[in-house]
């Protein structure tokens, strides 16, 4: 099979969307100009009323996107750095998740909002969040976190046919990531893991970059430790089964997600685990996080991410 | 520093003592000589003077036992020393002085880098939710188990290790897929509610109430079969097949004519002495489960009816309890009871009936078996039943009783008697 770079699918996706739907449009900041190369090329074909470039004013262009949403389009709003998404919470996380819910189910709101997440770049804490928590906390809202790019197309084509809004993280350090993805038209279901490596001692549940890490940890440890990898894909829907089934033969858990550890999707996934999955335990659940303080900039910034480092500490530390 | 009083060693062979009374409270001032508290041993009670002054902190409580030489108080110089002591965290005095009478054991040293949490044997099992489930599936008793995981708790492979360890006859109930209790295959789960639920909650109330007495004897039965071979022959004149339960009926309401003590009831305070001899026959109905269920409809006014009388009414209540019929009218109201276990023997037994509250009198028959005997000096081969009783002996003497079961022997062997 042919491989692609994941921007390159998340851009493949645009397209056939696009093609096959002329609902679908771009809005955000600097599509034209491709400052992100998953937006290269569309201005060319589809022309300036489906790839609109806005200023920099999230809080209107998402607050546009969610009543166009309403009135029959499908926009896919691009908000550069997802970080800003915080300019434009009340559009993001109450209008476009509840409005469905306010109306009695009268109007779908059929928006995906999309963004770079995470660290790694040396960008400092405005620029380098991975902010699943707060997506999570808000109802009404799904989110998708691609690791690879055979998900990232997958995914988004179905984020962009899916009814109800969706966040959708792309990942900068996944950017120029290559892997197999299919010519013909797929596309993947939300709420369905993927597991990313078998192994028969600890589960590592990981999402967006951090699977490439849990794969690099799982690589290094094969022979001593076999460590099994679970990408849920999507954080909401979650697919708690596939889990608990893997937990269920390894009887160990580490969770490795890039955002803060407090209050965070592992913090909530280790709490279903423990609920559901008690008597599969036989050691403590681990959470690999980003450390309870801003992002710094520079270099510093690893002494606060999940590093390889992390994740091979917290898989020896249950895995004895 | 504060100094320590124990338990003494009054003689060689005292191992332990109990404290019977502290004469003094928490926090008070001793002097030297002053008799702190009364200990019991096992062959006399002993009251302690304290060998110092001091503020006293009780260690072990009034009513608890330890070892000789266990601390039981501690004498504080001030008062500081005092609150330092009291706020320490002691166990309490039952657990730390079974802890000391408890055999120590060394806990296994393990080379985990984080520090083993696994307590001697006895305290808090430390066990992974895994590892719990798999114990009480395999059935495998996971207090005695060494803990492998990362903080010492006993995990999975310590269960597995366990289970594989245990002899063959173990490790079918490990692979049996039903349910396990204990280490035991379940077969089948009655649930003990309704019936059920109402004859245990009886019978063991029977016995929290009442204070219960048995007796074993037997009954020649030579005569009695005579006369019952004779009736069976007139069925069809008579209307009914008269069995061996309805003879015992007749036979007990007629006796107890000369014995009316025994027809009683303790109700509150007080003796009720029946006027009414209704006799409760114990029947075993089948259940809709194919379970046996025990029903005791009563025979009312048995000692005024004839024996044809009361077989025939034996037999509707008893048709009527494998119909399922029996109304509570029908099983309320007896003052004795008879049950007869004699149909599912094939050899001699007998048992001590419980009471069927409030009656003060159970009688139980079992098989009529041949047996030699010495009757006038010869060794005769003779039916002889097993004949039981249990009474209520709050209400009732033993006297009335053996006269009871004499009368019931006489009648039964000359039942001439009883139309004389």
């Amino acid at each position: 099979m042919r491989e692609i770079q994941y921007h390159k699918a998340i851009n493949e996706a645009f397209i056939e969307e696009m093609e096959r739907d002329e609902t679908v449009y771009l809005m955000g900041e600097s599509l034209r100009g491709a400052n992100y190369p998953h937006s290269e090329g569309l201005a060319k074909r589809f022309g300036d009323q489906r790839v609109l470039d806005t200023p920099i004013c999230e809080a209107a262009f998402c607050g546009a996107a969610v009543a166009s949403a309403m009135t029959g389009y499908r926009p896919i709003v691009d908000l550069m750095f997802i970080d800003f998404m915080y300019t434009a919470a009340d559009e993001i996380l109450l209008k476009a998740p509840q409005w469905r819910f306010m109306h009695g189910g009268k109007v779908n709101v059929p928006v995906v909002f999309m963004g770079a997440a995470g660290g790694g770049m040396k960008l400092a804490n405005e620029h380098s969040q991975i902010p699943s928590s707060i997506i999570l906390h808000s109802p009404g809202i799904k989110l998708a976190v691609p690791s690879t790019p055979y998900d990232a197309k997958g995914l988004m084509k179905t984020a962009i046919r899916d009814n109800n809004p969706v966040m959708y993280f792309w990942h900068k350090q996944l950017m120029a990531v290559t892997g197999e993805v299919p010519e013909e038209d797929y596309t993947i279901p939300f709420g369905v893991a993927d597991v990313k490596r078998e192994g028969t001692d600890v589960t590592v549940v990981a999402y967006s970059y951090m699977v490439q890490l849990a794969l690099e940890v799982a690589k290094k440890l094969e022979g001593e430790i076999s460590v099994e990898v679970v990408d849920p894909r999507t954080l909401e829907p979650f697919d708690l089964d596939a889990v608990l089934k893997s937990v269920e033969k390894t009887n160990r858990l580490v969770i490795v997600d890039e955002d803060t550890e407090r209050c965070s999707f592992a913090s909530e996934l280790a709490a279903q685990v423990v609920d559901k999955g008690f008597t599969l335990l036989d050691e403590p659940i681990k959470r690999v996080c980003a450390g309870n303080y801003p992002i710094p900039g520079g270099y510093m910034e690893q002494h606060v991410l999940p590093s390889v480092e992390k994740i091979e500490a917290a898989i020896r530390s249950v895995a004895v | 520093m504060a100094l320590e009083i124990i338990m003494p060693k009054l003689a060689m062979a005292m191992s332990q003592g109990t404290i019977l009374s502290w004469f003094l409270s928490q926090g008070d001032y001793v002097t030297k000589g002053q008799i702190l508290l009364e200990i019991e041993t096992e062959k006399v009670n002993y009251e302690v003077e304290a060998d110092g002054s001091g503020y006293l902190h009780i260690v072990v409580p009034n009513g608890e036992t330890v070892p000789v030489e266990h601390v039981i108080a501690m004498l504080a110089e001030n008062e500081e020393d005092l609150a330092s002591l009291a706020s320490q965290i002691t166990a309490p005095a039952g657990s730390s002085s079974a802890t000391v009478l408890e055999t120590e054991e060394v806990v296994e040293e393990k080379d985990s880098a984080l520090q083993p949490l696994t307590p001697p044997k006895g305290g808090r099992v430390i066990a992974s939710p895994l590892a719990r489930r798999l114990a009480q599936q395999y059935g495998v008793d996971i207090s005695s188990l060494a803990g492998t995981g990362s903080r010492g708790q006993i995990v999975k492979r310590d269960v597995e290790k366990a289970r594989t360890a245990k002899p063959a006859n173990v490790l079918a109930v490990a692979a049996f897929d039903g349910e396990v209790v204990n280490g035991i295959r379940v077969a089948q789960t009655i649930p003990l509610a309704g019936i059920r639920k109402a004859i245990a909650d009886h019978m063991q109330q029977s016995l929290a109430v009442s204070a219960q007495v048995s007796n074993m004897g037997e009954v020649d039965m030579t005569e009695l079969i005579r006369l019952r071979k004779a009736l069976l022959k007139q069925e069809e004149s008579l209307g009914v097949r008269v069995t061996y339960t309805d003879i015992m009926v007749y036979l007990m309401s007629r006796a107890l004519r000369y014995e009316p003590s025994l027809n009683a009831s303790v109700i509150g305070e007080e003796i009720k002495v029946w006027k009414d001899v209704n006799v409760s026959v114990a029947v075993a109905v089948q259940g809709s489960g194919g379970e046996l269920n025990l029903m005791v409809p009563v025979i009312r006014n048995a000692d005024q009816m004839s024996l044809v009388e009361i077989s025939k009414c034996a037999r509707d209540l008893i048709l009527r309890g494998r119909e399922g019929k029996l109304t509570t009218a029908d099983m309320e109201g007896g003052t004795v009871t008879l049950t007869n276990v004699g149909g599912f023997l094939n050899g001699p037994l007998t048992g001590t009936p419980i009471l069927n509250q409030p009656q003060s009198l159970i009688v139980g028959i079992g098989a009529i078996l041949d047996q030699p005997r010495v009757i006038n000096g010869e060794i005769m081969v003779r039916p002889i039943m097993d004949f039981s009783m249990t009474y209520d002996h709050r209400a009732v003497e033993g006297v009335p009783v053996a006269r009871f079961y004499s009368k019931v022997r006489e009648l039964a062997e000359n039942p001439g008697l009883l139309i004389a």
